[in-house]
């Protein structure tokens, strides 16, 4: 029986805890590290502050095609994909990846589109070959898409938006002053 | 010509700016520096191992050392002409640069 190594088992931790960090739910850290469940539920609880939450991850692949996720997970995938091909190792660039499509996707209103359990969950689609990426005919940009579609005169989400794209989004942001402004005038 | 001087300065201002941010990002983490800088693995190692001489030398020409990385001109301007654009510019751009060529060569990659 060997004895597992101090020096790799700290590694394991490290790496651990920035999945932790970025928001990995248990199930991906427990897949990408050789450390124990129980260890990782009480390293979760440390670095969060709270107990794991429970339940499955999302399976459907269908939420990676719906619009802004779609493009979201498009500007990750390729940005996995040239950190994979620059630094050979996958975890690695795939933290280092999500990392810099951070720095897109919360600049727009906070809110982060692509989570890292469900970037994760992309990486693995396309892995198993469930998604793959598919050239744009307009700009040439590669975007994620279901197996086996039809590549012929794809357009992507960007170049041709479908009509009532970002429309829910917008409505959000009004709505609060709607709102006041239907408010009775007595309380000015 | 005090025009075509102040261009020259500002050019090899530039040119020196870029050799020393791309150093310290290639020794701060070389794998995300090739991602952001676009550089070939030669590079790279060329641009991480230069002395401070040589990167006045290298600045001191009356030539940019650093252009565009877009490959073609066409990709670029749909991206930021979309008609329909709906603040994705920035999105789109970073998508399209994120799969750009990080090859060795401006005359091998001429296609």
């Amino acid at each position: 029986m060997s004895e597992k190594s101090l020096v790799t088992e700290m590694q394991q931790v490290q790496l651990a805890i920035e999945l932790i960090q970025l928001g990995a739910r248990l199930q991906v850290v427990e897949t990408e590290t050789s450390l124990t469940r129980g260890r990782l539920i009480r390293l979760y609880k440390e670095v969060r502050g709270a107990p794991p939450p429970k339940g499955m991850l999302p399976f459907s692949t269908d939420w990676f095609i719906t619009w802004l996720p779609n493009i979201h997970s498009s500007l990750f995938y390729n940005i996995y994909r040239s950190m994979l091909e620059i630094g050979g190792h996958r975890i690695d660039a795939f933290i280092k990846a999500y990392r810099l499509y951070m720095e897109h996707a919360s600049d727009a209103d906070g809110e982060r589109v692509l989570g890292l359990t469900r970037a994760w969950t992309l990486v693995r689609f396309v892995e198993n070959g469930m998604l793959e990426q598919i050239r744009c005919s307009c700009c040439s940009g590669e975007f994620i898409t279901h197996s086996y579609s039809p590549t012929q005169n794809y357009v992507c989400g960007i170049c041709q938006p479908p009509s009532r794209a970002g429309k829910t989004l917008k409505k959000r942001d009004i709505e609060p002053d709607n709102l006041d402004s239907l408010r009775p005038a007595s309380q000015g | 010509m005090p025009h075509t001087n102040s261009y020259l300065a500002d050019i090899q201002e530039l040119n020196l700016s870029y050799l020393l941010l791309a150093q310290n990002m290639l020794r701060k983490d070389r794998d995300v520096a090739i991602f952001r800088l676009k550089l070939s693995e030669n590079m790279a190692d060329l641009l991480t191992g230069l002395s401070s001489k040589q990167m006045t030398q290298l600045s001191r020409v009356n030539q940019l050392i650093c252009r565009p990385i877009f490959e073609e001109a066409d990709r670029i301007s749909k991206a930021l002409d979309n008609s329909r654009e709906l603040g994705m510019v920035e999105i789109h751009t970073s998508l399209l640069m994120a799969a750009a060529d990080r090859s060795d060569g401006m005359l091998s990659n001429g296609v």
